[in-house]
């Protein structure tokens, strides 16, 4: 028998000696073990039949044999690896294709996609167009416009070009799909180029707006303010008494809000955030601050700290005003009918 | 005249009709050929077996150990391994999708 096995497996070895090496001793290396087992089967049933009779002829066999590699000329198993893999996804697609089409009204979702395409290719020259700006530029900030030298009629002008252009290869390859391998590749790795930099430009975007408006809604002028510690507010005049119902203008006329209790007034005061809650605000504003104590104030009375020396005398008396009450409020002054930050009489008549 | 028959229809899921029978026993080449008979694929040969069998071990759906025999020759048996079951259910989907879709087609012809 054994005799009988190896003439068997020789011959169909040599039926298939047109397939590559690899291939051929994957299916060869094991069949005179194979052989012998269904010798040893036919013997168990009584035996009286050859192998040629039980298996059919070697060629025969080998054909069989070759129907399950699923290819006639084998590829390295590796590639054969990479087809059915390629195969598993075609099938898993096909299934996500017909299951998810019905969710969005379609009889597959490929259907849809297919109505996209020309989108795509709007999108696809607008991606190279800015992919190209970019190139040329050395990649200074992106815009969402292709621009060069600066100068966006002629970045508009490439767009459309690029644009038109990128509609006509998409008609004319959904037409008809380029047979030359070499062309497939190359578009298939164009389109990858491009969806990649679009991905990337997207990203670039998306962090930019993100950042924007992370500052926006973000106090950081208030982190790094160097106001920061300041609650209140108190205006000295000339003769050194704190000014009730200050207000505090710019160089541009405009109400400044400065220390926490303006702020809070202007969410919380009467009639704050309304319009022209700045004008209400008047200093000192917090109404349940003490005064700082200054030490020409009332108690030791001392000349103020910027007057020169003999010119004039350090007022002391309490002026009208001047009483650093802490009664003073921000919203009793700011009840007053004329908004305008009137000069005050001075009491020092300097 | 259309000609379909068991042979062709086999071919393309052979692999899946192996993997099946291997899914709660082990089995040599003849025993998996045996197997397969009993289940109904009467048509099927020898050498599709043995070649899928190869082809599926070369894959790496598959192990093997030698199982010494008393009388006769040592046996060879095949185990599914993780890939193979992975392999199996993946297919076993496709395939009753598919064969839904086919009764349905061949239900609306009839």
């Amino acid at each position: 028998m054994s005799v009988e096995i190896a003439q068997y497996a020789a011959q169909v070895g040599a039926a298939l000696a047109d397939l590559p090496e690899q291939a051929r001793n994957d299916l060869l290396e094991d069949l005179p073990a194979h052989l012998a087992e269904v010798a040893a089967e036919i013997e168990a049933e009584g035996g009286g039949v050859t192998l040629t009779e039980r298996l059919g002829p070697p060629s025969v066999y080998a054909a069989e044999l070759r129907a399950t590699l699923g290819h006639t000329g084998g590829p390295s198993r590796r590639f054969a690896w990479a087809g059915r893999a390629a195969s598993r996804a075609r099938t898993r697609w096909a299934g996500l294709d017909r299951r998810l089409g019905p969710v969005i009204g379609y009889q597959r979702l490929g259907e849809f996609l297919a109505l996209l395409r020309p989108a795509w290719w709007v999108v696809r020259g607008w991606l190279a167009a800015m992919l190209v700006a970019q190139l040329w530029r050395d990649g200074d900030g992106l815009g969402l416009l292709p621009r060069f030298e600066g100068s966006t009629v002629l970045g508009l002008l490439v767009l459309a070009a690029f644009v038109v252009g990128s509609i006509w290869l998409g008609r004319r390859t959904a037409a008809a799909p380029p047979t030359r391998r070499r062309d497939r590749v190359a578009l298939g790795a164009a389109t990858a180029v491009v969806a990649v930099f679009g991905l990337g430009l997207w990203v670039a975007a998306d962090d930019r707006l993100v950042g924007s408006s992370w500052q926006e809604s973000t106090p950081t002028s208030w982190v790094g303010d160097p106001y920061q510690q300041v609650n209140d507010v108190f205006v000295l005049g000339p003769d050194g008494q704190i000014i009730q119902g200050a207000r505090l203008v710019d160089q541009d006329g405009s109400p400044v809000v400065l220390g926490y209790c303006a702020r809070r007034f202007g969410w919380e005061g009467p009639g704050g955030g309304g319009r022209g809650w700045e004008w209400r605000v008047v200093y000192p504003s917090c109404p349940d601050l003490t005064a700082p104590q200054l030490p020409w104030v009332a108690v030791s009375p001392e000349p103020v700290p910027w007057q020169t020396p003999g010119s004039g005398t350090p007022s002391t008396g309490p002026s009208p005003s001047g009483t650093p009450s802490p009664s003073g409020s921000a919203a009793t002054p700011a009840a007053t009918p004329s908004g305008t930050p009137a000069p005050r009489p001075s009491p020092s008549g300097q | 005249m259309l000609s379909v028959d068991t042979t062709q229809l086999l071919k393309g899921v052979l692999d899946l009709a192996v993997l099946a029978v291997l899914r709660d026993d082990d089995g040599y080449g003849y025993d998996i050929l045996r197997r397969l008979r009993t289940a109904g694929l009467t048509e099927i040969g020898d050498a599709s077996v043995y070649g899928t069998l190869r082809r599926l071990f070369a894959a790496g759906y598959l192990t093997t150990y030698v199982v010494p025999s008393e009388e006769g020759p040592h046996r060879k048996y095949y185990a599914l391994n993780a890939a193979g079951r992975t392999q199996l259910k993946q297919g076993g989907d496709v395939w009753r999708e598919f064969a839904s879709t086919m009764n349905t087609l061949l239900r609306e012809s009839a």
